[in-house]
Formats: structure tokens, sequence, C-alpha cells
């Protein structure tokens, strides 16, 4: 057996692709894992501190803001002074509404704004403060003509987002009438003190059944992980079938048989080719390994260590996999198209790019099966400090092996069967 | 003589069987998947039907005497509130399957909102906040605002968004239909037959193109029409998209054809245009929509799958699009050049040998 | 063209990779009509000829004349005249045997009519009518070779090169295809062909050359080539008389 893993590793280590599996994909996945990312959780915690959220320039689209369900309101802002800011945080604070503001220095450069936003951005009204909205003692009269408001979807909501704008146009009118003054901070402080009256409010975000109570940091960080190991299932998938690949050849060119006749059985060559992918999941985690030394360790969310040892049982199970599927393939141009079939379709399943968590229960139940799950739930556990995470890991990657190498072996058995 | 070579590409495509499950099942399986990941996002708002909400009166509270009220006033718009004296609120919300769970205090209130009833939460805070409001005095007329209609593009529900989508993403894996085809080529060495008989290298470019384009339209044609029928998929203008993926093909079709023809493996090609056509279609759209992707503009528009996506996206929800003659001039230039190298290629792969 | 006519010449025809010549100013002329065996040891360069002359390859140097007119010039018009059998099958295993004929023919501007009455005068020709609507991949090793020729004939050309057209069949396919070779022998073609077995050869071949490090070292009837070697040529056989002019070395290239 040795001998056969001696000739298997220099048949791999002649093959460039083998080296830029080992080589350039981890660093791509390491490189993936230290990009921020601006998260796209539809697990976004719920934060009503958040107020009004400042955009800094046009090409920041406000379409991601509807994660959480909220109508999603931008507002072009050309007026800022303090009754203006006051409408957008009572405006925020209502619940229903996620508000992001631009300032913008007229109406035709909102319309501008407008017109593009209808075409490249998604939100579910936008907002016009004149520069004159509250300003002057003309203005108080007809606080509505201070602010347009643009319908930009068929959400049904904006007729209450219309009612919520003119109840607190409403309020500021009265204040101004009550106090007999158009002066901001006069209005403000008449204002505020009646906000004292009501009761006030506090919000707690609960973890519901298919909740998981990570942080926001940590969901970005995971978000990473998940990009990073599908950067890497490629690289073991595509290794596996590499060796699925002299599997192959030793069988179309008889070289299988010479070693058969040498008294070797199917099971301990088949055997040396499950070592060849230890070796190689092994090379590829310290490689992983190498490459997060590059990185700053509290932004990975996860030890370097930890997330080697994950690389390496995530490699035990995938190049073993490609390994059979390859194998059973039968050549090498089917075998490529099995790798690549199983690297797309296992981390869509498994939640690697967007989370499954609203999902039908048939994806669901499909996404089970799917070894990278298994690896994001771990993830998750030890992100939470749940000491059950390795234990998990474990029986998972055993199982996976147990379950492929003994398909392995029978479709070698039916394929010599079948010659 | 063109037309035989091309009539006999396409018979070998077709007797293909994992040409048959590429273009017509994979688009389904995938769009099915991305399509029930995303429908949450995706779909439009709708007002939530009737949630029961959990609640702790405190003794003094200022609600104390408007409870009532606001149960009534919740109860109108579908909610149901039930006292709980007591009980930990989150465990409670768990337990007995309660959207939402507030505590009435002196002259606060702690509202609490499950993350997985989100649009509930929200319901409830806005009206409870509204019913705090309205116990405040008005005395003027409430100021009616302005209120403008500009365009804008339709939200488009997930269906719709990735049945359309994963029709365009394999539009550009177009080059496995031929790939068995060109192995066995390569393998038997055709090639030399082809080289005795004098073709030129351009008609022997366009009896591969061909069948590739037509084999690759017929599957994603079914695989279209398995989504028209049932999975209720709107497309829009049929022609205009038929025409924006048709383009596609035909561009996917040049690109891979030049890998396969300037590396000579179709296992590097398949690789290799698996990887850009990946990369395209995340940039593109083809995964996470192109309007909540946080990928910046600049690499969006270094996709040419995006330009296709947003022509059809838009076609299906507004039945025009400013992307339409993007799309179709990218993928005409992408083919016609693409053509004139795999041409060239083919030319000098002769003159070496 | 009369039967004495040359229907192809070489003229220098050379053929380096690098520094290696692989065919070395070779000089050739084969006679309309006649079937011209090619020999010679592994590595020889007999394909490297076969494939200039059939305009597979480029020559480094010299040219191929072909009925008269200069092949590279005249490519398009000349290949119509040429039929190759190379010795690897080069059939499409995923399409019918008819349609495979149909294929190839087709390449050289026939079609229509013309061209379902050619295929079925091919697989007619190589005894494979009853099986022309099976896939290619169910045939047996001598039927697929038999297909290779059906692929090469359907254009009627005047010029049949064949390349070991009988490895790894069995006798009766074998005296098949010789069979038919001189069948297309008769009706008009000139044949050139390459084999290492030397009995075939000599029962079916007008003149041999033969061949060793890309020059032509012999050429005649095999009586003459006989002669060569001994005075007496019913004591030698042909592979005796080829092994004492290329020698008995291993070539290992």
């Amino acid at each position: 057996m040795r001998e056969l893993i001696k000739t298997t590793v220099k048949l791999l280590f002649r093959n460039v692709g083998f080296w830029l599996c080992l080589i350039v994909l981890p660093i791509l996945a390491t490189f993936i894992m230290s990009i921020k990312q601006q998260n796209l959780s539809y697990y976004y915690l719920d934060n009503d501190d958040m107020g009004v959220l400042e955009i800094a320039d046009y090409g920041e689209k406000v379409a991601y803001y509807a994660g959480d369900g909220k109508f999603v309101v931008k507002v072009y802002d050309a007026c800022g002074n303090d009754l203006s800011e006051y409408f957008l945080t009572q405006l925020a604070g209502a619940g229903m509404f996620k508000v992001g503001r631009m300032k913008v220095a007229d109406k035709a450069e909102a319309d501008e704004y407008v017109l593009s936003d209808g075409q490249n951005d998604r939100m579910g009204a936008a907002l016009f403060i004149a520069p004159d909205f509250a300003s002057t003692p003309e203005s108080f009269g007809s606080l509505g003509d201070g602010i347009t408001a643009y319908v930009m979807s068929e959400d049904e909501r904006f007729s209450v987002l219309e009612t919520k704008i003119e109840r607190i146009l409403g309020r500021i009118a009265d204040k101004s009438m009550l106090t007999g003054s158009t002066d901001a901070a006069v209005i403000l402080t008449a204002l505020k003190a009646e906000d004292e009256l009501l009761p006030a409010k506090k919000t707690v975000s609960v973890i519901g059944k298919t909740g998981n109570g990570l942080t926001k940091e940590q969901i970005d960080m995971k978000t990473n992980i998940g990009y990073a190991f599908a950067f890497l299932t490629l690289s073991f998938v595509l290794i596996g079938n590499l060796v699925a690949q002299t599997v192959i050849k030793e069988q179309n060119n008889d070289v299988l048989r010479r070693i058969k006749l040498t008294g070797k059985s199917s099971v301990s060559y088949f055997a040396s080719k499950v070592v060849i992918c230890v070796i190689v999941s092994l090379l590829i985690a310290i490689v992983t390994f190498v490459c997060t030394l590059f990185l700053d360790g509290e932004k990975m969310g996860i030890g370097r260590l930890t997330l080697t040892a994950m690389v390496f049982l995530m490699g035990l199970i995938f190049c073993c996999l490609s390994l059979v599927a390859g194998t059973i393939a039968g050549n090498v141009m089917s075998s490529n198209i099995t790798s690549f079939t199983i690297w797309c379709l296992s981390c869509m399943l498994s939640g690697l790019y967007f989370p499954l968590n609203g999902t039908s229960g048939t994806v669901q139940a499909i996404s089970s099966v799917m070894p990278q799950k298994w690896f994001m739930e771990g993830t998750e556990l030890i992100f939470l400090g749940d000491k059950t995470a390795w234990p998990m890991l474990l029986c998972v990657t055993v199982a996976y092996i147990i379950l492929f190498v003994g398909f392995g072996s029978v479709g070698i058995r039916m394929r010599s069967t079948e010659d | 003589m063109i037309f035989y070579l091309i009539k006999n590409y396409l018979k070998m495509m077709l007797r293909s069987a994992s040409n048959i499950l590429m273009y017509i099942l994979a688009p389904t399986v995938v769009a099915a998947v991305l399509t029930s990941a995303f429908t949450t996002l995706m779909d439009t708002y709708r007002a939530p039907s009737s949630f029961e909400v959990g609640y702790r009166l405190d003794e003094g509270s200022v609600f104390e005497n408007g409870m009532d009220t606001l149960k009534d006033i919740l109860k109108d718009k579908g909610v149901t509130m039930t006292e709980f004296s007591e009980g930990d609120p989150e465990e409670l919300m768990n337990r007995m399957e309660l959207s939402a769970f507030v505590e009435f205090g002196e002259n606060e209130y702690l509202l609490y909102k499950d993350r997985d009833a989100r649009i509930e939460g929200q319901t409830l805070e806005y009206i409870i906040g509204e019913v705090c409001d309205s116990m405040l005095p008005r005395f003027s007329e409430t100021p009616a605002i302005k209120v403008e209609t500009p365009f804008f593009v339709p939200a488009v529900n997930s269906t719709d968004y990735y049945g359309i989508i994963e029709i365009a993403y394999f539009a550009w894996c177009s080059i496995i239909c031929g790939a068995v085809v060109f192995t066995a080529e390569k393998k038997y060495r055709i090639g030399r037959r082809f080289a005795m008989s004098g073709v030129s290298e351009l008609k022997l470019y366009i009896s591969r193109l061909v069948p590739i384009i037509i084999a690759v339209s017929i599957g994603l044609a079914l695989s279209a029409a398995v989504g028209i029928l049932f999975f209720d998929v709107h497309w829009g203008n049929a022609f205009l998209s038929a025409l924006v993926v048709l383009m596609m093909i035909f561009a996917a079709t040049s690109f891979e054809l030049v890998i396969y023809n300037a590396t000579s493996s179709m296992v590097a090609t398949v690789v290799i245009s698996f990887a850009v056509v990946w990369f395209m279609g995340f940039f593109g759209g083809s995964f996470e929509t192109y309007m909540f992707s946080s990928a910046p503009q600049i690499l969006k528009d270094l996709s040419p799958i995006y330009y296709g996506n947003r022509a059809l996206v838009e076609l299906s929800c507004m039945g025009r699009s400013d992307y339409v003659s993007k799309s179709l001039i990218i993928s005409g230039a992408i083919g016609v050049v693409g053509s004139a190298v795999n041409v060239g290629l083919l030319k000098l792969r002769k003159g070496r040998s | 063209m009369d039967n004495n006519e040359i229907i192809l010449r070489t003229k220098d025809l050379t053929k380096k990779y690098g520094s290696h010549v692989v065919v070395d100013n070779l000089g050739i002329e084969i006679r309309k009509g006649e079937i011209f065996g090619l020999l010679g040891p592994n590595g020889a360069g007999k394909s490297t000829t076969m494939n200039m002359i059939c305009n597979i390859v480029n020559p480094t140097l010299g040219s191929v004349e072909f009925m008269g007119k200069d092949f590279r010039k005249n490519k398009k018009e000349l290949c119509r005249h040429l039929g190759f059998i190379p010795q690897d099958l080069a059939i499409h295993g995923n399409l019918k045997a008819w349609e495979n004929v149909e294929l190839f023919t087709s390449l050289y501007g026939i079609k229509g009519r013309e061209l379902r009455e050619r295929i079925d005068e091919s697989l007619e020709y190589v005894g494979l009518s009853e099986k022309r609507n099976d896939y290619a991949k169910t045939f047996s090793g001598g039927m697929k070779r038999r297909l290779n020729i059906a692929c090469a004939i359907g254009h009627h050309p005047d010029l049949l090169i064949f390349d070991e057209p009988t490895v790894g069949i069995d006798p009766q396919s074998r005296n098949f295809i010789l069979e038919k070779i001189k069948q297309s022998n008769r009706n008009g073609a000139t044949v050139i062909y390459t084999s290492h077995y030397m009995e075939e050869v000599e029962a079916i071949c007008d003149r041999i050359a033969i061949m060793d490090n890309g020059k032509i070292i012999a050429i005649g009837t095999s009586d003459e080539l006989k002669k060569l070697v001994v005075d007496d040529i019913s004591t030698v056989t042909l592979e005796e008389v080829f092994l004492t002019i290329t020698g008995k070395k291993l070539r290992d290239y």
C-alpha cells in the first residue's frame, strides 16, 4: 500500500491543477474572510436605537434596509434644521419604517435621484424635505408644503406613512400655535415636553425557534466563513477528482490489472486512495492555517486552529465524496462535471451563500444532507461557546466518510463485475 | 456541407442524456431552491393575518384604564391580546407561540418582538405608538402633504425572478452541451478528416456553434415552459426575452469555444468556463438578486450576465427595459469577437501542425 | 491520366520537429492505378509522410504534387480526390453507421440525393448495409474498421491511403478488407498501403518502398527487393528482406 500511496502522490504533485487547488484556492478563501461584508443577513438584529440612517452618497442603496421587513423610506433632506431632524426621528421611531437620509440642495436634485431610484434601487417611498420647511413663519401655516412624498412601490403601507407624516406635522403645527412661536427651539422644547408625557417605549428582540442568538458582527463573520468554505469545498472537490482520475486512468490503461496481479485486493487499492484524501486534506488545512496567519485573528471570529481543524474534517468528507463520485462516473469528463455539480449544489443547498431558515421544509430537509450545513452549524455553536460543536462535527465527519467509502467500495465492485 | 455537419452534431448533442438533464432540470431545481430561500425578502408586503400577543399589566400602569380600548382597537386589526400575569416573556413567547409580548409598566412599556415574526412585531409597535399618540390633544388641522408618483420598476417576486434568471445562467453554461461530442472527436482524432477535406475554419466553427445554440435553446425553452406551466413564472415580452436569451447563448458558446480552441482541453474549458460564469453570475444577480446584492456597481457592470438579467426581469415586471439593447449589444459583441478569435485560433493551430 | 502517369509526386519532402528530422528530403512517385506499399520500422516517418500527403500536417520543406498540381496551392480542389483511412478509428460512436458516412462524405460538398446514394453505396461496399441504423459504438472491432473505410470512400477518391487498416481484427475481416482494396484498385483507385504484416503487403502491392530514418532506402516490386538481398528469391521472405535492409536493432522512438 505504501508504494501505491507514494505513486499516487507523485502523480498528483506532477499535476499543475493540484497545486492550483492546494495553494490558490485556500488563499482566495482566506482573502474572502478578510473582506468586510456589508451584511445582507435577513435576520438582521433589530436595533430600534438605529434612528435615522445617514446615506453618505448616492451609490449606497437602501434596498439593503429591507431585510427586516420594514417599510423603507429614503429621505432627500434639503433642510437639516432641528425640526426636520425631529420629524425624521419620530418617523424612524414609529416601529414600521426604516429611514435613510441623504442631504441634497434642492428639489431638482431630489427629483433626479428619485427618477434613478425608481430603476436602480428598491424602497417603499422617498421623501423630499424642502429647504424652508418649518423655518419661516409662513411655512408653519402650510407645513405640508414642505414635504413631498414619492410613491416608489405598490406597498399598501404608503398610506400608513402618509398618515404618520401628517400626524407628526400636525403636532408641530399644534405646538407652534400653542406657543405662539415660529422659533424652532421653542417648538422643539414644547414637543419634547409633550413626548415626556407619553409612556416610554423599549423594545427587545427575541430569538425565535429558528433563531440563533448571534450578534450582527458574528453574523458577518459567519457569512465570510461561509464563502471561505465554498472556495475550500471547491478545492477539496477538485483534488478529490484528480485522485479519482488516477483511478480512472489506472483502470483504463490496465495498470489496475497489474496491481491486482500482485495480489493486492480492490479494498486495499481503494484504501490507498482514501489515505491520499487524508494526506491532501491535511495539506490544504496546513496551507489554510498559514494563510490565516496574515489575518487579524479577532476579525475572523474563530480561532485559527479551530478553523484549520474544521477545514481538515471538511476536506476528508469532500475529497472522499469526490473520489467516490469520480470513480463511479468512470471517465475524466464525467468526473469533472460530477465534481462541479457536487460543489455547486452542495454550497447552494447548505446555506453558504444565503440562509435557508425561511425556505420550505423540503429544501431544509435536503439541506440537512449537505455536509457544509453541519459545519456552518458547528461554526455557530463555536461562536456561542457551545461545547457540543466538536463532538457533532466529528460524528458528522465519520458518518459521511463511512457512507461515501461504503458506496465507493460497492461502486467499484460493481464496475469490476461489469468488466 | 455545413448543413450535414450541423445536423449530425445536433443529433449527437440531443442524444446525450446529460444535456437533457442539464438544461431542463438544472434551471428548474436551482430556481426552486433560490425562490424558496428569497421568498420572504422579495415578496411584496402582505398585512399579517390575525396573530396572538401576550401582555402583562403592572399595577398602577397608565394603560390600566385604557386597556380594554386598546384591546378592542387591536382586535379590529386582527391582534388578540392575552394576559399572562406570570412567567418569563421570552419563554412564554416560545411556548405559547406568541408573536410578541408587552409588559405595560407605570409609565412605560417593554415590547418583546420575535425575530421570526417581524411584521407582526412592527405592526403591534406601530399601533400601540399610535394609540399613545392619540391620547394627545389636537388643535389644528392635519396638514396634507404633496404626493408624487414617479416611474419605478415594480417589485418582482422570487418565483418570477429566479424562474427567469436561472434560465439565463444556464444559457451561459452552453459548452457542456458540446463537451461529450468534442471530447470524443478529440479522442478519435476526427479532426484529421476535417483537415483532409479542406473544410474552412469558418465553416468548422459555425458547424460547432450553431448546433450548440440550437440544442441549448431547446433545453432552456423546455425548462422555461416547465416554469410557466407548473410554477407560474411570468416572462413578459416573449419575443424580446427569447432574443436576449438567444444572444446570451451565442455569446457564451463563442466565448467558451475560444477557451476550448486555446487550451485544446475540454476539462480545462469546463473548469475555466464554470469558474468565470459563476463569478459573472454572482455579481450579475444569478444567486443573490442584483437589487439586494452588496457587490460594487462596477463589478456588476463588468458582468455581461447582469445586463441580461436586468433586461429579462424588467421585461417580466414592466414589459419593457432599457437594458434589452445593452444586453443584446454586449452579447453580440462577445459573440462576434469570440467568433473571430475562434477562427483565428483554428487557423493558427492548423498552421502550426 | 493514363496508367503510367504519376498521380502523386513528392519533392524534397521534409518534416522537422525542432532539430529532430522525421522525414528527410523524401522523393517518391506513385503511378496511377497501382497499389503502393510503404514499409518501415516504428518511427521511420511513414505516418508523418502520409499526414503531409493528406494535408493534415504542413511540411517544413518540399512539396507534394497531386494529379499534376501543387497540393498546397490547389488544396480545396484536390482534397476531394483523396481518401484516408487512418489506423485508429475516426468515427463517432454516438452516430449511426449511415450518419457517420453522411457526415464525412458531406464534407466534400456532396449533398441531397447524390449523398444518399453514396451512403448506401459505401455501406454496401463494406458489407454494413444491414447495420446502417445501428450506433457505431455497438459495432465489433472489425465492423468499426469497415465503417472507418466507408467514411473515407463515399466521395469516390482517386487516391486511397490505408494506414494499417487490419490491426487487431480477425482473419475474416482482414481478408474482407484486402479484397475490397483490390476491388477499389480494379475500379480505378490508386492505393498507398502501409502495414507491419508483410504477407499482406506482398499479397496486394505492386510496388513497395522501405523507409527508415525518414528516407526511402529501397523501392521496387517484391521480387526486386528480394533480389537486393539474395539471388534466389524463393529462399527468402519479404520480412527477412525487411530485417536485412533495416537491421534488427530496436527503434526506441
